[in-house]
């Protein structure tokens, strides 16, 4: 294990907010994060999968600094960042949004688009800037010509691409693309997602991708976090939490993905219900009403995440493929273990 | 007798930059108890060309087919109240979108009672006790309850089981549906696709299902129509297609899905270089020649034979075999 530090390590991270649900009711506490601990190191890209409300992309927006935890600590290269040096932290973390038609400013050129943060962040003289632009816009595979057109004019895929650009040309250490190709068709996404392999090759930055479709965070990542109702409850070797996934949950995600090469029909076990709501969640485990290995140890006590494996975490009472009897896993040492990620 | 046929299908759009051509001569066949899947990217035509079946189109629209025969019988010429007799009575349709195919100022019994007693009559009562019914076939627990609430009540996922127990009101004999599960979680989706195959065994409908994903396709289809800039490109039993596929679209839409296993560390996903055609344009030759790796001069100069195989296992091509044998899958 080499010593030297994560790129970024969260730790402890919760969130809150305070919702309304109706007229007269006073406002609830919704928990959209329950203690997240996260490390990604340098060029590494991290998978972080999850049901829509799981909490994946209100992670992200605080390790962007868009919003503050209400506690826990965000540290990039093992000094915590605060929300006075948010141009800093920009400086160096990078977002990549899902929507490439809401992410770009309608109004301005491309051009100025993808310059912008070079001004901002005041790095080199204007004359430098729009060669800089130019080499990206080459490196990311969209035409000069479009340089000078507006958003309007360009495809989805194309938006994208400017959207990526406008995160590069900063030199970031790390991007967040957050669902980055689910709003497009699957020829364009195998394009986009080409390209981020080939920059994270060429230039070396670390990627953090959320997605919700299993088979991209297969094919693109080194490491993967699954996260459940505000919690991570597995995370590992993205190549053994597929191959071997400890937590019942992580099972059903897979089993939800279907390839073209299937002909096994229709999946046969399958996930029943549909994720709690974060007003109300359930006691002990909050994956036990959907879970068919479930016990009233599960009902009543919430299991820590404890060592599956070399190098993965799972947390699950009766974890798959672990034999352990009646007695549930006991947690060993996970501040130990944390640190192996 | 199939269920639905249709042949020559075309639709235009009026627009101000002139006509745009969305579906270009398409033949849709589908038998009762089989799935049709409708698979391509965005603008290939595969939801107007629904839409067009069930006289839905936009005002600005105009089409014309060959034929179109519902269980035999022609719709070429049937008026409005005609087509309205039949629209989610005899066909129904479950769109992608659960929150904007509800209306939301009523509740889910305005709207499911609504449709029954509009098109089979009934007493309350007895739309009532089929709405329950069928919400709980749908997998809706506390049935009754759910009568009176609204659609922003509901998760997405329940939306979508109301718009499907909505569709099957009045038993139709088919259902089309438009990228039903593309708005869902993964594990949803799925519940839902077990749910729309079991239904059809069950009720021995015909189904339409429209989608732009090949691994839901490979799950749920019996048949496979390829639709590329508002053509069938490649058309086949669902393990001819997938598992041989011989048009050079369909094979570099394949190419392009990551697989299990597989890390981008090891191999590159394949990539269809090019954007689609204008579709302001009336073109007889292949759609797809600007963008394909195979192409032969004939592509520039006449319009693609329709090459077929085993098994109505056909593709429009100058340049492919046809080499699938029924039944063999990769």
């Amino acid at each position: 294990m080499t010593m030297s530090k994560p790129l970024l390590r969260a730790k402890g991270l919760v969130q809150s907010y305070r919702v309304k649900s109706g007229l007269l009711s006073g406002a609830r506490e919704l928990h959209a994060l329950k203690g997240i601990d996260l490390t990604i190191n340098r060029g590494e890209i991290v998978g972080l999968v999850g049901e829509s409300g799981c909490g994946k992309s209100t992670l992200a927006r605080i390790l962007l600094g868009l919003e503050q935890p209400v506690s826990g600590t965000v540290e990039v290269d093992g000094v915590p960042v605060t929300q006075a040096d948010k141009r800093a932290r920009a400086r160096r973390i990078q977002p990549v949004f899902q929507d490439p038609y809401g992410s770009l400013n309608p109004s301005m050129i491309i051009r100025d688009i993808i310059a912008l943060p070079l001004k901002v962040h005041q790095i080199c003289p204007a004359d430098e800037r729009m060669r800089r632009v130019a080499r990206l816009a080459d490196q990311v595979g969209l035409p000069a010509r479009l340089l000078d057109a507006v958003p309007g004019e360009l495809s989805g895929g194309q938006r994208q691409r400017v959207a990526i650009a406008r995160a590069l040309i900063i030199e970031p250490e790390l991007l967040i693309c957050d669902e980055p190709t689910s709003a497009l068709d699957v020829s364009v996404q195998a394009q986009i997602l080409n390209l981020l392999m080939d920059l994270r090759r060429d230039t070396g930055v670390a990627m953090l991708f959320i997605s919700h479709d299993l088979a991209v965070v297969e094919y693109m990542t080194d490491r993967m976090f699954v996260m459940y109702l505000g919690q991570i409850v597995e995370t590992g070797p993205t190549a053994d939490v597929f191959s071997a996934p400890g937590h019942h949950y992580t099972m059903a995600l897979q089993q939800s993905v279907f390839s073209p090469d299937d002909d096994a029909g229709l999946p046969t076990t399958r996930l029943k219900g549909n994720p709690p709501s974060p007003l109300d969640p359930p006691t002990g485990c909050a994956f036990h009403p959907r879970c068919e290995a479930a016990t009233g140890t599960c009902r009543e006590i919430s299991p820590e995440l404890v060592d599956l494996r070399k190098g993965g975490l799972c947390a699950c009472h009766f974890p798959l493929g672990v034999d352990s009897g009646n007695t549930p896993l006991t947690r060993s040492d996970p501040h130990a273990l944390r640190e192996s990620g | 007798m199939t269920l639905l046929s249709v042949k020559n299908l075309r639709v235009n759009l009026r627009t101000d930059a002139g006509r745009l051509r969305a579906v270009r001569g398409v033949d849709i066949s589908v038998e009762r108890g089989q799935t049709l899947c409708l698979v391509g990217e965005s603008g290939c035509g595969k939801s107007m060309a629904a839409l067009a079946m069930l006289g839905l189109l936009p005002p600005s629209a105009e089409w014309s087919a060959d034929e179109m025969k519902l269980d035999g019988v022609s719709l070429l010429n049937a008026g409005q109240s005609t087509l309205s007799n039949i629209r989610g009575n005899r066909v129904s349709m479950i769109f992608q979108e659960p929150m904007t195919a509800l209306n939301p100022t009523f509740t889910i019994r305005d709207q499911l009672c609504g449709v029954y007693r509009r098109h089979k009559g009934g007493n309350r009562a007895q739309a009532r006790e089929r709405a329950i019914y069928l919400l709980e076939r749908v997998g809706i627990s506390n049935a009754r309850n759910r009568l009176d609430q609204y659609p922003h009540e509901l998760s997405g996922g329940l939306r979508q089981r109301v718009l499907i127990a909505m569709a099957l009101m009045c038993e139709p004999e088919l259902i089309i549906c438009d990228e039903p599960t593309t708005a869902l979680d993964v594990t949803t989706q799925a519940q839902i696709l077990v749910l729309l195959a079991e239904l059809r065994e069950e009720l021995g409908m015909g189904m339409i299902f429209i989608t732009h994903d090949l691994g839901v396709v490979s799950r749920i289809g019996d048949h496979i129509n390829v639709m590329y800039a508002g053509r069938v490109v490649e058309s086949g039993t669902r393990d001819a297609v997938l598992g041989c596929a011989s048009h050079p679209y369909t094979q570099g839409l394949l190419r392009s899905v990551p697989r299990p296993g597989v890390n981008g560390l090891q191999s590159r996903l394949g990539t269809i270089p090019g954007t689609v055609p204008s579709f302001y344009q009336a073109d007889p030759l292949c759609p797809f020649r600007g963008r394909c790796e195979r192409k032969l001069p004939i592509c520039a100069s006449q319009a693609p034979p329709v090459r077929s195989g085993a098994g109505h296992h056909s593709a429009l091509c100058h340049n492919t075999e046809i080499s699938s044998i029924a039944g063999n899958s990769a």
